[in-house]
């Protein structure tokens, strides 16, 4: 019994000796658990750039950009809009995971005022994409695990009313960070300049304060597609005079819009000022995943295609209108085909009789790295809003009266078209102004009867959106989408966007912006997604259908 | 009583008899009837006496006998026989491995302790080394299958690669690890996947602690129950050389059910579709939605003719008849050959054992080009030094697997592509897939689909225009997977007084594994880039692929030590205790590091470093300590009634180490009524009774993942280098969608069990019920939750899931004479499981590692959710009333779980002379099965399902439509398009779509698992022809032999499961090939 006794001393001991044993090792060897906010800043931006060039690809598809060749088995629910609550599942959580990383930037950011700026702009231009795309969303309780596992939904009209605060303080912070850089030591300077991938890239050569004038025109211009896009709501936050008095404000900050420089009179353009927010951190061929997300979904470092060139096709549609109103773009967007320049052809999107590769034009040209069209290289800048289309935010808000600085509506639409010209090198020249004296003598000037003359001062909103839609393709689909279904427009020629040539489509009657009756039309939103439904299901708003209206879409029924 | 009565006194009689008789001396030798070899130590008694004497090492005995007496033979693990001595004065005797002595039987227990059966109070199971290897299993899992009840061993996979997913007692943890922990000779081996690389043939035993109550003093890392692996150590005798051999055939059973009424056509227009809306044969396409056969000529391939300046000029075409070929996707495999070398060398005296086992296994897989071989050596011993033993073994073993790669078609670029099952189950059956004569425009042609080099079948020229060349996965791209494994413990053991023993057992297993994926690359000819056919070819959309290497090396080293006192005292005449206390340390450790360059410069040079741009690379680091005490008694009341307690203190590092500290109790009852009562004492009908009854509350740290083994690190979360970062100087950091939880504790489970064993007929039938219950409660569950919150999974605790396991086994020797024995196994289990809560407001969540597998509050687990067609309340079909097509669900339907709920097994082992025959049948039902391969073949047209209705419009069965609000029968509405291909079509619209209620099939089935038919040769003929083989034998054997299952499962072997050993058994995919069954032969001789 004696010996039991010792023993069971000796284990005590032992027991005591175990706690060393076991506690120490468990710092994690492989992955920082504590990082600084720049390394969390370039990963969130170049985030937002693979969010803006993959997600909602569905819609270059419906916007009439692109077609599913013929060589490929159908994709019924993009082709026939039968959509499911799984299929925009991916976008909503690439778009959720992005915001998450703006919320850690945020979190981190310390007492350097240009972090919570960046991550302030870039939530509402993130969050404006949400709601589009899904109306009510959580918002306000969004992004607290512990405190709310099960977020509830937030009014649409009120999130996008948030967001245009969001971007007051977004131009708080930056103004703030010009005083902050004043005194901060040059370490941090330099630290910031070189982690801003959007505006600290060394190609711009900008000084602390020009990046945040430029962080402001940016945070101006979001606020201003916020504005636009809901003015269709009833929501008092929405109605013209409030519009007014936030457009005043950003008229107080004195750094404008994105483009918004250009100098008016005649037939100018600025081909200098590349203001557009785009993301390069240092984009090329080193290795898949450091190419440019757009171009890198379709080609290899090296330059040889994977299959989604194979697999998209120009469509029919676009290339109709390019033909029918000599809008050349449609031969830099897609291959010209050897039978002849410019001959293009493509295929109408879920067409039964699309035909094979061989015989339909690619995206693009036919050898990389080109200068021509919105596919050149491995190393091409994402846009998250390319200056082109500020001058179309500003061009609609001029054409409703709204004051967005001395330039016509008119005008903002003509140098819009110029930069889309200049960015898509039409002709090939390589010349940027040879390129904007194309848009004016190819286009504008041409053939293009009432939709696409825009040289006047008063362009329809008509007019405008399909010049926008023209520009924004295979650039920003998504937004495409949404200005078709707030606005009704572009109808180029007279036919509704129903136009998917797929059998069996599901039908939904309602009028076009020309108020012709069409039976078939696309889904006006996604269906709350799959992962909700399985983990939030209590919140999402019951009754919605992929023919429930977002709350700024105010076409006739 | 009064029958009872009169036995007894026949025995008295008998006694009485011996007294008067006269003495003589009788010699012999006792051997083992498995094995021929002499058993020392038998004691040889004057049955009703106190005479007798022990054999010696050689077996031998000589025992001076009254004539008439009648010899007793004991043996502990033998059985007890007894020989009147009649005439002879020489009497050898084999005696037989006591498979039904109960309560005598001595089992391997927990820490290795070595326990009499009647003392234990939980459910245990004991397979030999001659069941396990009856049918020269490779691997130990396999050779466990249908044995014992409560064990569940799914082959999910059966390729070169085996997976197997060992489960006892059912799952307790939903997204951790349920699967059984591997002792080896004492030591645990936190991961059971080590049991691949243990030679069958060197084990002695498996005892398999069922519950977590027989395993509570394991700690946590046994909270699914134990293997217990005892290996062999050599035994006293002289030398004895063992050398077998077992070649054995591997081959398809069966393949999915697939058409072969309908040829190539996907949907092309222009000149394939003809004015009245027929469509014409593709030659190129991979989808079989094309005109019936019709045995004319179609063009197969086609190879470019040069002018003399090096242009194409035109294209030379080859053949084929648009007729379907027979068995062309069967004899696309191989027949498979195992061969298995085995010797062992065992020797020993009464100072020590010796063990020494070597195996080779080298296997060519039923899939072309692919092999493995495995070479294992063991030794194993024992050494005795007076007071002082040592126990050691130290085993290395090599494995070299070679395995077919992804092909290259769809690929973005890595590894991405198809694999060759795909390609070939979506090969139309027209298509050759092994070497034939086909005519071309220049005369007969030999085509050759495996010659990659060959004029018609080379990457350019190959028929199927969107797919590859199956063989070019099989050749070109190879993962190659090296495991080198050193297994050592040793021993050490000091008998400090008659009842205490102190012991160390320390361990050390190693394990290092390269593995080496590359594919080839290709540069297609300017000609297929042209797209001669206007396909949309591969060659055209990809135009060149890179060679590509994956580079990954891990090694794993696991120490163990345990420092074990053991007590064995009698306290009185009545009571006796017995136990241990013990401590325990162990270390995990693994690092790995992985390097993959995806646009390699050289062909056939797969090194890294000739990676153009950047290569992708990564290295990980993990370590886990645990220790623990441990003290476990048994007390002993007059030998019937023992009370047996656990208790285990555990300290883990992967814990907070404000909480890191838990304690293992368990406590169990065992009760021998049949000893305990006098009335049913010496009883010959019910010889044995037992009743056990214990609790045991086991904690499970399940926080470890594929990426990390041991969970470490799991209280923070880290920030991972975001996707493409450090674009140079500029890095760049995210969190993962998973949130960490710091104060994460173990699942804990409580286990409840009682157990009811009885023997029979003097135990010729044994029988066993045991019933289970289990609480598994504060489950590690990486949940899903809303993105909105910022992650998309979360580390808690949270959940509860209940099993419910009755086990029946009933073993019998329904004959026993001289000539004939016939043993007769049976074992039943149900298992019944439920999810009864999740985390807080969550009702399901699917598990992670495959798809549409889920677990669901309220339902068993796992089950299937999938989507289904949208019903009418009477659960009908609703077709659209123009299109006549149904439409599927938005939201998922829950089915039946994935997990089989009844396992019934029958094992049979008849012996007459010198031949024996014993088989295992295994059913398993209850369960359904998803079996998503069908949608890829409804997708392309090739499952049988497709062709059912001849391709032509049909109403759907039992739909309805809405009229007037009223849903009513459809009679008339044909679908819009009964075909494939484009355009809203049925097959490759609806069944090739998300519907996956339609490939929910009854997963039950009945296999025989095992056969074998032996012949040994009696030891009589051998010793005057070749007297020094000591034993010779031959066996028949065959493994999978036969499976039997429900007609609608025409798809895969219900037992595979994509999720390999993870938990979301139930789905299959391209990803398991046809089932196998093997049949050969052994040789075996000892010298």
């Amino acid at each position: 019994m004696k010996k039991l006794t010792i023993l069971l001393f000796a284990a005590t001991a032992l027991a005591a000796g175990c706690k060393k044993f076991t506690e120490n090792i468990n710092t994690n060897p492989n992955q920082p658990t504590v990082v600084t906010p720049n390394v969390l800043l370039s990963a969130s931006l170049n985030s937002s750039a693979a969010n803006l060039a993959l997600d909602f690809q569905n819609t270059a598809r419906w916007m009439g950009y692109w077609s599913r060749s013929g060589s490929y088995i159908e994709d019924v629910p993009t082709e026939t809009y039968d959509i499911q609550p799984s299929y925009a599942d991916g976008s909503w959580q690439s778009l959720y995971a992005v915001l998450t990383q703006y919320k850690g930037v945020e979190a981190a950011a310390g007492s350097d005022p240009f972090y919570s700026g960046v991550a302030k702009i870039m939530e509402a231009l993130h969050f404006s994409t949400l709601v589009d795309g899904f109306n009510n969303v959580p918002y306000s309780q969004a992004f607290n695990l512990n405190k709310y596992p099960n977020p509830k939904y937030d009014d649409a009209a009120t999130v996008y009313a948030a967001l245009v605060q969001q971007c007051d303080s977004a131009v708080y912070y930056f103004q703030k960070a010009i005083v902050y850089y004043g005194t901060a030591p040059s370490t941090v300077v330099s630290t910031d300049n070189t982690y801003d991938i959007v505006y600290g890239r060394a190609a711009l050569a900008l000084s602390a304060t020009q990046r945040m004038d430029y962080w402001i025109k940016f945070a101006n211009t979001v606020k201003l597609k916020l504005l636009m896009t809901a003015r269709g709501s009833s929501a008092s936050a929405f109605s013209a005079s409030s519009i007014t008095t936030e457009l005043a404000k950003v008229t107080a900050t004195g750094q404008g819009y994105i483009g918004s420089d250009y100098a008016g009179g005649g037939i100018a353009y600025d081909v200098a000022a590349n203001e557009s927010a785009s993301v390069n951190p240092g984009y090329g061929t080193a290795n898949a995943a450091q190419q440019n997300p757009f171009f890198g979904s379709f080609y290899v470092p090296s330059g040889t295609p994977n299959n989604n060139l194979a697999y998209y096709r120009a469509n029919t549609y676009y290339v109709n209108y390019g033909n029918n109103f000599s809008d050349f773009r449609f031969t830099d967007d897609y291959l010209i085909n050897l039978g002849g320049a410019p001959y293009v052809t493509g295929n109408y999107d879920g067409d039964p009789n699309a035909v094979s590769n061989s015989l339909s034009s690619q995206l693009g040209q036919s050898t990389v790295p080109t200068t021509i069209g919105p596919l050149h290289s491995s190393a091409q800048d994402e846009f998250l809003m390319s200056d082109f289309e500020s001058l179309f935010w500003q061009a609609e808000a001029a054409s409703l009266g709204y004051n967005v600085g001395t330039l016509t509506s008119g005008k903002l639409a003509d140098i819009g078209t110029e930069q889309s010209f200049v960015y898509v090198d039409d002709t090939g020249s390589g010349s940027a102004s040879q390129d904007a004296a194309d848009a004016e003598t190819n286009f504008i000037a041409g053939t293009a009867g009432t939709i696409v003359d825009i040289s006047t001062s008063t362009p329809t909103l008509r007019a405008i959106m399909t010049e926008k839609w023209s520009a924004l393709n295979s650039i920003n689909w998504e937004q495409a989408y949404t200005d078709y279904r707030r606005t009704g427009y572009p109808v180029p020629d007279g036919t509704n966007f129903g136009f998917s040539h797929a059998q069996n489509r599901v039908t939904h009657s309602s009028k076009d912006a020309l108020g012709n009756v069409q039976s078939v039309n696309l889904p006006y939103r996604y269906l709350y997604p799959q992962s909700e439904i399985n983990t939030n299901a209590g919140n999402i708003p019951a009754g919605t259908s992929a023919y429930t209206k977002i709350f700024w879409d105010n076409r006739e029924q | 009583m009064k029958k009872l009565l009169l036995v007894s006194l026949c025995f008295l009689m008998l006694s009485i008899t011996q007294v008067f008789a006269q003495n003589r001396t009788v010699t012999g030798t006792v051997t083992s009837k498995d094995d021929g070899t002499p058993i020392p130590g038998v004691s040889v008694k004057i049955k009703g006496t106190a005479n007798g004497v022990a054999t010696n090492s050689a077996g031998k005995y000589s025992l001076s006998v009254p004539s008439g007496a009648v010899l007793e033979f004991v043996s502990i693990g033998f059985t007890t026989v007894d020989v009147p001595v009649k005439g002879s004065t020489v009497i050898n005797i084999s005696l037989a491995t006591a498979s039904n002595q109960l309560g005598e039987v001595v089992v391997t227990g927990a820490l290795g302790q070595k326990l009499q059966e009647r003392s234990l109070g939980y459910a245990t199971a004991q397979i030999d080394s001659k069941q396990l290897n009856q049918a020269a299993v490779t691997d130990i899992s396999t050779g466990l299958q249908g044995k014992v009840s409560g064990l569940q061993v799914n082959l999910t996979n059966n390729g070169i690669d085996p997976t197997t997913r060992i489960v006892l007692q059912g799952n307790r943890s939903i997204t951790g690890n349920n699967e059984a922990l591997l002792v080896v000779d004492g030591v645990p081996i936190d991961d059971v996947n080590y049991i691949t690389t243990i030679n069958p043939e060197d084990v002695a035993s498996v005892n398999i602690l069922k519950g977590g109550l027989a395993a509570a003093v394991y700690g946590s890392k046994a909270a699914n129950g134990v293997l217990i692996i005892t290996t062999k150590k050599g035994s006293k005798g002289k030398p004895s050389i063992t050398v077998s051999n077992t070649t054995e055939v591997q081959s398809v059973s069966y393949l999915p059910a697939l058409q072969t009424g309908f040829g190539g056509y996907g949907g092309e227009g222009g000149s394939f579709v003809n004015a009245d809306g027929t469509v014409n044969a593709v030659p190129y396409e991979n989808e079989s939605y094309g005109p019936a056969y019709n045995g004319e000529k179609i063009l197969m391939s086609l190879s470019p003719i040069y002018n003399s300046s090096g242009a194409v000029s035109g294209y030379d075409t080859l053949y084929r008849n648009y007729s379907p070929i027979k068995n062309n996707r069967l004899d696309f495999f191989n027949n498979g050959i195992t061969n298995q070398f085995n010797v062992s060398y065992d020797i020993g005296s009464d100072n020590g054992t010796l063990h020494v086992g070597f195996q080779d296994v080298d296997v060519s897989d039923v899939i072309p080009f692919d092999h493995a071989r495995r070479d294992n050596i063991r030794i194993g011993g024992t050494e005795n030094y007076g007071k002082f033993t040592v126990e050691y073994n130290a085993s290395y073993n090599q494995n070299n697997v070679s395995t077919y790669g992804a092909s290259y078609n769809q690929t973005s670029g890595g590894f991405s592509g198809d694999l060759f099952y795909f390609e070939l189950l979506n090969t139309p059956a027209d298509i050759p897939l092994t070497k034939t004569t086909l005519q071309s425009t220049t005369g007969p042609v030999v085509y050759d689909p495996s010659d990659l080099n060959g004029q018609y079948s080379n990457v350019n020229s190959y028929y199927n225009a969107y797919s590859g060349n199956p063989y070019w996965a099989l050749e070109d791209s190879r993962e190659n997977r090296d495991t080198y494994t050193f297994q050592g413990n040793i021993n050490l053991s000091w008998k400090a007084t008659s009842w205490l023993t102190f012991s160390d057992r320390i361990s050390i297993v190693q394990q290092t594994e390269n593995y080496d994926y590359y594919h080839q690359g290709i540069t297609f000819a300017p000609w297929a880039v042209s797209d001669p056919e206007h396909a949309g070819n591969i060659p055209s959309a990809l135009v060149s692929i890179y060679p590509a290497t994956y580079f990954d090396t891990y090694m794993e080293q696991l120490l163990n030590n345990d420092f074990i006192a053991q007590f064995d005292k009698k306290i009185s005449n009545d009571f006796k205790i017995s136990g241990l206390v013990g401590a325990n340390m162990q270390q995990s450790y693994q690092t790995n590091i992985s390097l993959q360059g995806n646009e390699l410069q050289f062909p056939g040079d797969y090194n890294v470093s000739s990676t153009l741009g950047i290569p992708n690379y990564g290295t990980d680091l993990f370590k886990e300590r645990d220790d623990a005490i441990y003290e476990e008694a048994t007390l002993g009341f007059k030998n019937w009634l023992f009370l047996h307690g656990t208790n285990r203190d555990e300290w883990n590092s992967v814990l907070n180490p404000a909480h890191d500290h838990y304690e293992y109790p368990s406590g169990d009852l065992s009760f021998v009524f049949t000893d305990a009562i006098s009335a049913l004492k010496d009883n010959n009908v019910l010889s044995y009774g037992k009743l056990t009854a214990g609790v045991a509350e086991v904690a499970n740290i399940n926080l470890g993942n594929g990426t990390n083994p041991y969970g470490a690190y799991s209280l923070v979360n880290p920030y991972n280098v975001a996707n493409g970062f450090p674009f140079g100087s500029i890095g760049g950091y995210s969190l993962s969608g998973l949130s960490l939880n710091p104060n994460i504790e173990p699942e804990k489970t409580i286990d409840k069990e009682v157990g009811l064993e009885l023997g029979f007929l003097k135990d010729r039938i044994h029988f066993t019920a045991n019933y289970a219950h289990s609480d598994s409660r504060n489950q590690s569950l990486t949940a899903s939750v809303s993105t909105a919150t910022g992650y998309s999974e979360e580390l808690t605790n949270a959940g509860l899931v209940t099993n419910d396991v009755l086990e029946f086994d009933l073993n019998t020797t329904v004959l026993k004479s001289r000539n004939w024995q016939w043993n007769l196994g049976l074992n039943f289990t149900h298992f019944a499981n439920k999810v009864v809560e999740l985390a807080p407001g969550q009702n399901e969540l699917e598990l992670p590692g495959t798809s549409d597998i889920y677990a669901v509050v309220g339902k068993p687990y796992p089950v299937i959710e999938t989507e289904d067609f949208v019903r009418a309340p009477n659960g009908k079909v609703i077709v659209d009333p123009t299109t006549g097509m149904p439409s599927v669900s938005s939201s998922l339907t829950t089915y039946g779980t994935t997990n089989p709920t009844k396992i019934f097994g029958i094992n049979s082992a008849l012996t007459y002379k010198s031949f024996s025959f014993s088989f295992v049948l295994d059913y398993r039902g209850g369960n359904e099965i998803f079996n998503s391969t069908e949608a890829t073949e409804a997708f392309t047209g090739i499952s049988a399902q497709s062709a059912e209705n001849g391709r032509q419009r049909f109403i759907f069965p039992n739909s309805v439509v809405l009229q007037n609000g009223q849903y009513v029968n459809n009679t008339s509405v044909a679908v819009v398009n009964g075909n494939g291909g484009q355009g809203g079509s049925f097959w490759a619209g609806v069944y090739g779509s998300a519907l996956g209620s339609i490939y929910v099939d009854n997963a039950e089935f009945l296999k025989l698992r095992e056969a074998n038919l032996t012949y040994t040769i009696p030891t009589s003929a051998l010793a005057s022809a070749l007297p020094f083989i000591k034993k010779a034998s031959i066996a028949l054997i065959g493994r999978n032999l036969l499976m039997f299952r429900p007609k609608s499962n025409d798809s895969i072997d219900p037992e595979f499961s994509d999720a390999g050993s993870g938990n979301a058994i139930g789905n299959t995919s391209v990803a398991e090939t046809p089932p196998t069954r093997f049949y050969g032969a052994t040789l075996s001789v000892s010298f």
